[in-house]
């Protein structure tokens, strides 16, 4: 696949819900809602509106474009389950993109942490040099861990998680818009396009053996 | 022309079961309408469970998630079909463990968006209550008796969406209290299908285990006081004794099917006095693949001159196909569902019915 000319790009990992179609860099339909719940009622029905919108059909579209957490456990697999089925019926590729790399997508270039909410205390963190690319693994840390993480690094931050560090409780917490998570896949290039659609939830379920 | 015949996908996702199937059937509803599947897939997470004893909802939810697609396009391809062959696309949307529901319908709704058809969001319990409908020509009304991990109730099936709940348990599930007595013996899990091989070689009349309900008025269904007194037993049983344990599990099943049996009794007269024409009793849901089960239903079915129909065990336990054969039979009906629909984790065939204590969505 070369640069992918019209991608269909949605998320609804975290407390939003976007869509959005962009033909040849220019977004031709759009939406994005605040929502902590509720994702999997209105994100196939914005994918319908932004595809008729745009006026074109599934079998037109390059790639899908989808975010794969970290995030809402079930957020992100309302996400990556309608990418799929979409993916399967168009029978067109998915591009799977981290809820990272679509926060560092809509950042001022420069050496960037990006913290989001794991709505279960830590946050998930993942630092990016001044290239943007990925320094280090994706880390879950606590909300004092995190700030001392952020503290060491001496650049910006992005991410939904900001509101949870002690002392930046004022801060808005970003959101992720579905045309970062377009722009994140282009920037990925060929290697993205050629990474399998699993989902990232960096936490394993809350099970413990039964004791016997 | 007009076309005969319509052909649905149908996913379920609702538990832990990762299936879909295709099946076609008359476009009409009227008279003998029976239904094919024509290609189906399974994928039983019991590896993936296995070590807690019991579904896990979060390893369910990504286990779902993980498979899904591929088991729907090796269903394409049993069939032989394009999605462009299909008349609509069906996903179980409840009841039953919400993050794999949300699977299932997100990817059930992908798919008919891009293929322009549409989506029937199906009552998993509705699914298990026309199945028998795909395989034989059972006209409506009919007496229906749901087992399953899930549920036990007894109903009155007047037509689809149209049920009349008579019964339901007060506290736990028939198959759960196959799940819990199958730890408490140490048979490993799924229970039910380990409770009948244990009791196989055991001795049903040695323990006296208590009836819950029997004698009482009313269709209502309790298995604490049974899964209690089994495990009073249970703890008093030599774990080297295997005769005693396998009497055990031949003593549960016993009890089991005779106070099933005692309360579908009372169903029979209740439903025989509002709908004389009646001529069915079908079982339906994973527990109604039990034999003793079966066996008991058959001799309540002769005895009150009513057809027993049990679908085959692989229709009885979760599957794609009951799925589809639910989302045909409201399709024809012209009942299909908008892309806004939402999952309900509890969602009762009888929305009439009073809710039942200590049974939460069991009910």
């Amino acid at each position: 696949m070369t640069d992918p000319r019209a991608i269909l790009a949605f998320d609804c990992s975290g407390a939003s819900c976007s869509a959005m179609v962009q033909i040849d860099n220019a977004v031709i339909a759009s939406r994005f809602v605040e929502m902590t719940r509720g994702q999997a009622e209105v994100l196939v029905p914005m994918i319908a509106d932004v595809m008729a919108e745009a006026g074109i059909d599934f079998s037109a579209l390059d790639a899908i474009a989808t975010t794969v957490g970290p995030g809402s456990f079930t957020g992100l697999r309302i996400g990556l389950a309608t990418a799929r089925g979409l993916a399967l019926a168009a029978g067109r590729p998915i591009i799977a993109v981290t809820a990272f790399e679509a926060f560092r997508a809509a950042s001022p270039a420069g050496v960037l942490t990006v913290l989001i909410d794991s709505r279960r205390g830590p946050l998930f963190v993942q630092a990016f040099d001044a290239a943007g690319i990925a320094d280090g693994e994706a880390l879950s840390l606590e909300p004092d861990a995190a700030a001392e993480f952020l503290a060491r690094r001496h650049g910006g931050h992005a991410g939904d998680g900001i509101p949870l560090l002690p002392g930046y409780h004022d801060a808005q917490p970003g959101r992720i818009r579905a045309e970062a998570v377009a722009l994140a896949a282009r920037q990925l290039g060929p290697a993205a396009r050629s990474r399998p659609a699993l989902p990232l939830y960096l936490r394993a379920p809350d099970v413990t053996l039964p004791k016997t | 022309m007009v076309q005969q015949e319509i052909t649905v996908l149908g996913i379920e996702t609702s538990c832990d079961e990762t299936a879909a199937a295709i099946v076609r059937g008359a476009r009409g509803s009227d008279g003998y309408a029976t239904g094919t599947i024509l290609g189906q897939q399974i994928y039983a997470q019991f590896d993936e469970h296995r070590a807690f004893g019991g579904v896990v909802p979060e390893i369910a939810a990504r286990a779902h998630l993980d498979r899904l697609d591929t088991v729907i396009r090796h269903t394409l391809t049993d069939a032989g079909l394009r999605l462009d062959q299909l008349d609509g696309i069906a996903a179980t949307a409840g009841p039953g463990l919400i993050g794999g529901v949300m699977v299932g319908v997100s990817t059930a709704k992908a798919m008919a968006l891009v293929g322009k058809l549409p989506f029937i969001a199906v009552n998993h319990l509705e699914a298990h209550a026309l199945t028998p409908r795909l395989g034989e020509d059972v006209p409506f009304p009919y007496l229906l008796l749901l087992i399953s991990g899930g549920h036990c109730q007894l109903l009155i099936v007047e037509g689809v969406g149209r049920y009349r709940r008579l019964g339901t348990t007060i506290d736990d599930a028939v198959g759960e209290a196959f799940d819990k007595t199958a730890k408490l013996l140490g048979l490993g899990y799924p229970g039910g299908p380990a409770i009948e091989r244990a009791a196989l070689a055991g001795n049903p009349e040695r323990y006296d285990l208590p009836r819950p309900m029997v004698g009482r008025p009313g269709c209502d269904f309790s298995f604490s006081g049974l899964k209690t007194a089994v495990r009073v037993i249970a703890m008093s049983l030599d774990p080297e004794d295997d005769k005693a344990r396998a009497d055990l599990a031949a003593s549960f099943q016993q009890t089991v099917a005779r106070t099933l049996a005692s309360r579908v009794g009372q169903a029979i007269s209740a439903f025989k006095d509002r709908y004389p024409e009646g001529r069915a009793l079908v079982a339906a849901g994973g527990v109604a693949a039990n034999s003793a089960i079966r066996g008991a239903l058959t001799k309540i079915a002769i005895d009150s001159q009513l057809r027993l129909v049990v679908p085959p065990p692989k229709l009885c336990t979760d599957n794609g196909a009951m799925v589809a054969w639910a989302g045909l039979e409201r399709l024809r009906l012209g009942l299909t569902d908008g892309f806004d629909f939402a999952a309900r984790p509890r969602w009762p065939l009888d929305a009439t019915a009073a809710p039942a204590a200590y049974a939460g969505v069991k009910a």
